[in-house]
């Protein structure tokens, strides 16, 4: 039976269409999908009643919102990038990064796609143009988009990776299938439902000094 | 199921439409994930080698059952199925990412993504281009979706079909 060359035609166009809309750009995907798994972090913290707003790294209010291509330091002012800081009742506030770097235990820098930080350690970071350390990093997701299933090596560098910056709340979140890993779906609910006890605890913490 | 000719043919023929217009990446991800086989299990009887002893005879014990992991190689079909699979994720997902970013972030109607040093020195790096996302772009996507889901079905369907 001979192949259909109206699909072959209609596939065609369809990726045509696509390159117009720039999908064709691999980078510009994961970017998105770093984006998508900040959102959810938004919504687990908005399902634990917090208040929400966007902020640029001067502190001031984002009406547009600018994130990272590639991790950089939570400090740099080269560009508006923005973060949204968390307020719950009676706990202490948080921000959600994207693309940050973050020191580990062997003080070597590592770097999160996503990142929930306490944000008195933001700000100081910010004040004192330093990295926040990883034990002051409450989520640290590490984002891969794949259109095929995921490749075993960045499994094994992640788990490197969680042994430097501690194991608790440390994601691997993928779009992909695969065995060890976890499809969109599965992902929203298992943030959702392990970040709901972290975003109800309360978070004592000394006022951080600011000199700006 | 489709032919193996059929299905290695309009593999080849969609792959060549990807790499023509940029979508290479998705290729060699595919390629990857075939290259890899598929996992499966295998159910074999453990051997045992007893120690050789002049002195005493070593009873054989009873040969036990085990299930182990082996990698089969995929089937024309389902290497199409990976194909179109793949072009799901890179269209599909992509458009539906976005939709989920901008209906979500309420009275934002501009991300911008910025590399962190100037445009002119990180082309082509890992370090990402500046692009945009922005709400214009919501009703073009779900245009692609759709066209995507009604394609990508019927390619299925060959890939299915009787021969």
């Amino acid at each position: 039976m001979p192949i259909r060359e109206d699909l072959i035609a209609e596939i065609d166009a369809l990726i045509s269409s696509a390159v117009s809309e720039g999908y064709e750009r691999p980078s510009d995907t994961n970017d998105v999908y770093e984006n998508y798994v900040w959102v959810l972090c938004l919504l687990a913290a908005e399902r634990n009643n917090a208040a929400i707003r966007y902020e640029t790294v001067r502190e001031a209010s984002a009406s547009k919102l600018i994130f990272r291509t590639s991790p950089g330091a939570i400090y740099t002012t080269a560009n508006d990038y923005t973060h949204a800081v968390l307020e719950f009742p009676d706990c202490s506030p948080l921000e959600v990064h994207v693309g940050v770097k973050v020191t580990g235990i062997s003080r070597v820098l590592h770097e999160c796609d996503v990142a929930v930080i306490d944000r008195a350690e933001a700000q100081l970071c910010r004040a004192e143009q330093v990295h926040p350390r990883a034990s002051k990093v409450l989520i640290a997701a590490e984002c891969k988009f794949y259109t095929s299933a995921i490749q075993l090596n960045l499994g094994r560098g992640f788990l490197g990776l969680t042994s430097d910056i501690h194991r608790k709340q440390r994601y691997f979140v993928t779009n992909a299938r695969s065995s060890g890993a976890w499809g969109i779906g599965v992902v929203v609910r298992r943030l959702h439902g392990r970040t709901r006890g972290l975003f109800r605890r309360p978070i004592h913490r000394p006022p951080v000094r600011r000199d700006y | 199921m489709v032919s193996v000719e059929d299905a290695d043919e309009y593999r080849r023929r969609i792959g060549e439409v990807l790499r023509r217009h940029g979508f290479g990446w998705v290729l060699e991800e595919v390629e990857a994930q075939i290259g890899e086989g598929k996992p499966s299990s295998k159910q074999i009887s453990e051997r045992y080698t007893p120690p050789a002893d002049s002195m005493f005879t070593v009873q054989t014990p009873k040969r036990r059952r085990a299930s182990l992991v082996t990698s089969e190689p995929y089937s024309a079909s389902e290497r199409l199925e990976i194909l179109l699979q793949a072009i799901r994720a890179a269209i599909i997902h992509r458009s539906v990412l976005e939709a989920a970013v901008l209906n979500h972030v309420k009275g934002i109607t501009e991300i911008e993504f910025q590399p962190d040093a100037s445009t002119a020195e990180v082309e082509g790096t890992r370090l990402g281009r500046r692009h945009t996302l922005t709400v214009s772009r919501l009703d073009p996507g779900s245009s692609l979706r759709h066209r995507a889901e009604h394609v990508l079905a019927q390619l299925e369907d060959e890939a299915r079909a009787d021969t």
